[in-house]
């Protein structure tokens, strides 16, 4: 069997297919977004998936195989696509990827509670010459809106093969299968209805037609073409303008500027004819009655209520995280402790070798996966509030907030990812349509303060404030809420001239949480989070702790002190002497890195680091420290996520910049504040 | 035997006919650019052909076999006006003239395949009718720019074939189908006054007079009285009518269900900040800019949904 990863990658599908065996069959999986596609995937696939990137574009890729009655199925996930224009990455890499690939069988998902609005890209998919069957999804949730789709009558209207399902139980994704197979063998009976266009319309595409002649260019229909280029699809009218001999472009183009409402027309008659067979497929039994989703909506979309839930579920997100992770944590943190000691008992004979791996291993890798748990609950969180359709309620309610920042209500999610880890969160920019919202998104993702950071400044707002600690850690919280804030209408103002982004989304239906998307989603990003750790924290741990022992005689004549106090000059305006200074530089690699670093610093002192760590910093000199952390470069992770990003070196300098004068400039003015308070 | 000028009479006073105006030596002497005293010369041979009914000092009529000749090179011209100008990219103020000579050169066989070519367009790229193959041309109830009393909108269907006209109104962008507010109209001033798509122009009366409009129908005149979606009331529902937007939000909003002629309903309306609408069942979240930029209509339960 291929790996997942070759059915998208390889150059096309069949190639490297044991001889003899029955093919297998390739499925694409597309569905506008909110259908519950995922939880069609996930059953279906498993642990088989493998997820990566669409080849030159910022957009997931999700691949994964499966079997069912001695059938190979390789599905691949289409990223959730409104309809087959080039509006936003997610469409034009849906439709290159049917085009261009060819898969056998393209199962569209629908969602039943909203079969209209899905059906849309159903009746684009019908003209293209690859195979469809159609899966209705969240009967159950139609159902409780009051609406009972007939998929038979369904079937019968569009020519293709229905299948209703409740993939949130697993109820229909396997006969999904079934049907994508009989279709594949051509076993179905296939008779699928283009969509009437009317007279007017089919005249003109007619005429369209004609003027494009045989210079189609090979996999692409040339009434697709033709459609697209009516609905003013640049993709499109760049390929053809190079195809086409000057004269006959003008003459095209000529009839598309005279024809610009065709667009209006074409969705028009397209949503006509979805019209009338959701109408004949459809029957509510419960007319008028209230869903839950329109009492949900009331308090949960209220201009006052609504901010309140959305700061009510966040602080919910932050205690649940914190206090189901603290035992935990502090389990594994006493297991590394033990470990340790262990370690450097059992090679007493060799103390260099015992320092390496129980403070430069242990002491550093440790620490991170210490972070794990907090990390696996906040992924599991925020994956339960999309599934469940609260986070569109978010950015509906953050987007008048988001607004005067300059940014896209949809900015929200990314940002709010970024509590949980900045490299995530820079990678959901991609959620937001116009380049312009995800660099400016992707510019103020890395001031938010990940877990990473919040471990560092829970941990160390405890040794050093003790009781106060938490005050401190909410104070602190705020300042870098408020220079996110600041920062976005600065940036917007000095990048973008301060004009605003446009926002249009749809709030799904509120339905209940599928928990194997859940677990898988936290699972995959979990695993990711470990691979990152396991490589560049561990390199790094090794290197200062090399650093730190080398050339010998004793950490104080190390490389790493040198380089700490020459950059004493800006630590004294913050009170820092060079061992913190040394910490924070440690953090650009990785945030947890700065406490293991301390760690590894005061090694050499008595009792673990949260004793020493008064007496290494003034309370002043910590809350510089500690405001330096919150918004320096949180790691090279984001860094390099901000690379990807921005697809530009340029840009990732200028985040590294704007955040360094940002934390020391706000570092020397807290030290500096706060000594004048009298807390030196 | 017709000749090519017979067939440029013929067409003239088809074109006269086709606007309601009288057709009389006079007349035809303008349209024609030629003395009077050569019209009526021209007028005794085609009666002659029994192609018109002429008396002199009467009104001309076209015969049967008058008119239908009349309106195949009237088609044949407008066919190639359109051919000029879609097909080879002429200016609308060239192509008269040369569609002129092409007209009399033309073969049935080739009319018939010039027309399926153009996907039998409807009008010439002036906004005039091209009459159908078999049938005399399709008189619409127009008026002339120059007789609307302000306030008044309507429509232009048609304009005279002058090339400095030509060239002015296609500066103004103001072709067949551009929808007018007239705001002002004195004759004795000898101007007009009118708006279009918001920009303000003012046209000598003379060039007002040669513009045909038609009064809007039904659905433009609620267009017409459009609101943005972002002013509709909360719990209001009304019809989409059109947009006032790039080609980028257009299409995110269409694919979305917001297609004109769809019913929405205001769910949630603050004042400020995005609003919450239904529209095909499904709730869509808007930036107050993007709302403001979909036009809706309320007085719109009568309009059945396209296509």
């Amino acid at each position: 069997m291929q790996r997942p990863a070759e059915v998208i990658s390889g150059a096309h599908r069949g190639e490297g297919t044991a001889p003899g065996a029955a093919r297998a069959i390739t499925v694409a999986l597309a569905g506008a977004p909110n259908v519950g596609k995922s939880s069609v995937f996930n059953p279906l696939t498993g642990l088989s998936q493998h997820v990566g990137n669409w080849p030159g574009k910022t957009v997931e890729q999700k691949a994964g195989a499966c079997q069912r009655r001695g059938r190979t199925f390789e599905i691949v996930d289409l990223p959730g696509a409104y309809s087959l224009t080039a509006n936003s990455p997610e469409e034009q890499v849906t439709r290159e990827y049917i085009l261009l690939h060819r898969p056998d069988v393209v199962a569209v998902i629908v969602n039943a509670a909203n079969l209209e609005r899905t059906l849309y890209l159903v009746a684009e998919l019908l003209e293209l010459p690859v195979p469809i069957v159609v899966g209705v999804n969240m009967m159950d949730v139609a159902e409780s809106n009051g609406v009972q789709v007939e998929v038979d009558v369904l079937q019968a209207a569009l020519g293709v093969p229905v299948v209703g399902m409740v993939a949130s139980r697993n109820e229909g994704p396997g006969e999904l299968l079934d049907a994508v197979a009989r279709v594949a063998d051509g076993a179905a009976s296939y008779a699928p209805q283009r969509p009437e266009l009317g007279v007017a319309l089919e005249a003109l595409i007619g005429r369209v037609e004609a003027l494009i002649g045989d210079a189609a260019p090979a996999p692409y229909p040339r009434r697709w073409l033709t459609q697209k280029l009516l609905e003013g699809d640049r993709e499109v009218a760049e390929l053809l303008r190079g195809r086409l001999r000057a004269s006959r472009w003008a003459a095209l183009d000529a009839v598309l500027r005279q024809n610009e409402d065709a667009v209006l027309a074409i969705a028009s008659a397209r949503y006509a004819w979805i019209g009338r067979m959701a109408r004949a497929a459809t029957r509510r039994p419960r007319v008028g009655a209230i869903s839950l989703t329109e009492r949900v909506d009331r308090v949960a979309t209220h201009p006052i209520a609504g901010p309140l839930v959305l700061l009510g579920l966040l602080g919910l997100t932050f205690w649940t995280v914190y206090r189901l992770s603290e035992p935990l944590v502090a389990l594994l943190q006493a297991a590394l402790g033990l470990a340790g000691d262990w370690t450097r008992g059992a090679l007493a004979g060799t103390p260099w070798l015992g320092g390496l791996l129980a403070d430069g291993v242990l002491g550093g890798v440790g620490t991170v996966l210490s972070v794990l748990p907090m990390l696996a609950l906040f992924f599991a969180v925020i994956a339960i509030l999309e599934d469940v359709g609260y986070l569109a309620r978010g950015a509906f309610v953050a987007d008048r907030f988001m607004h005067r920042l300059g940014l896209h209500g949809k900015s929200f999610l990314p940002l709010f990812l970024g509590f949980g880890c900045n490299v995530p969160a820079v990678l959901g920019t991609r959620i937001l349509e116009s380049k312009r919202d995800r660099l400016l998104t992707t510019l103020l993702v890395p001031l938010v303060p990940c877990t990473g950071r919040l471990a560092v400044l829970v941990f160390m707002t405890g040794a050093l404030f003790g009781s106060r600690g938490p005050l401190v850690t909410l104070g602190l919280l705020a300042l870098s809420l408020a220079v996110i804030g600041l920062s976005g209408a600065l940036l917007n103002r000095l990048l973008f001239g301060g004009e605003s982004s446009s926002f249009i989304m749809e709030l799904p239906l509120y339905h209940l949480p599928n928990w194997r998307t859940i677990l898988l989603h936290t699972w995959q990003h979990l695993v990711a989070f470990v691979e990152r750790a396991g490589t560049t924290i561990l390199l790094l741990s090794l290197t200062i702790w090399a650093l730190a022992t080398l050339p010998g005689g004793g950490i104080e004549h190390s490389y790493l002190a040198a380089l700490g106090r020459w950059l004493a000059p800006l630590g004294g305006l913050m009170g820092l002497e060079w061992r913190p200074m040394v910490a924070l530089l440690a953090s650009i690699v990785a945030k947890e890195q700065s406490i293991a670093t301390l760690a590894v610093l005061t090694a050499g002192t008595e009792g673990s680091l949260a004793t020493a760590l008064p007496a290494l910093l003034t309370p002043a000199a910590g809350l510089a420290f500690l405001v330096v952390q919150i918004l320096f470069v949180p790691c090279v992770a984001t860094i390099t996520a901000v690379r990807q990003e921005t697809g530009s070196w340029r840009w990732t300098a200028f985040s590294i910049g704007f955040q360094a004068v940002i934390a020391f400039g706000l570092g020397i003015l807290v030290y500096q504040a706060a000594r004048l308070l009298g807390l030196g | 035997m017709i000749s090519q000028q017979m067939e440029e009479y013929l067409e003239a006073i088809g074109k006269l006919q086709e606007r309601g105006q009288p057709v009389t030596t006079s007349a035809l002497a303008r349209e024609c650019g030629v003395a009077a005293p050569t019209v009526t010369e021209m007028l005794h041979r085609l009666a002659g052909q029994g192609l018109i009914d002429y008396t002199p000092r009467r009104e001309i009529a076209l015969t049967e076999a008058g008119r239908s000749l009349s309106s195949t090179v009237i088609r044949r011209h407008r066919l190639w006006e359109r051919f000029l100008h879609d097909v080879l990219g002429l200016g609308w103020d060239r192509v008269h003239d040369e569609a002129c000579q092409l007209e009399h050169a033309t073969s049935p066989d080739l009319e018939r395949r010039l027309a399926r070519a153009l996907g039998n367009a409807a009008t010439c790229p002036h906004g005039h009718a091209i009459p159908a193959a078999d049938a005399g041309a399709a008189s619409t109830a127009t008026s002339l720019l120059s007789d609307l009393t302000p306030p008044a909108s309507a429509r232009i269907v048609s304009v005279s074939e002058e090339a400095p006209l030509l060239r002015r109104l296609a500066a103004l962008k103001l072709r067949p189908g551009a929808v007018v507010q007239v705001t002002a109209n004195s004759p004795d001033e000898g101007t007009v006054t009118l708006s279009t798509a918001g920009v303000q122009h003012t046209l000598a009366h003379g060039e007002a007079a040669r513009i045909a409009v038609a009064p809007l129908s039904a659905a433009e005149e609620r267009a017409e009285q459009a609101l943005p979606l972002a002013e509709l009331a909360p719990g209001a529902t009304a019809r989409i009518c059109g947009f006032r937007a790039g080609r980028g939000l257009v299409g995110r909003c269409l694919a979305l269900g917001f297609t004109p002629g769809a019913e929405v309903r205001m769910v949630q309306n603050a004042g400020q900040g995005p609003v919450i609408v239904i529209v095909r069942e499904t709730r869509v979240a808007l930036g107050r800019g993007e709302a403001g930029r979909i036009l809706v209509s309320r007085e719109g339960e009568d309009h059945a949904e396209a296509g």
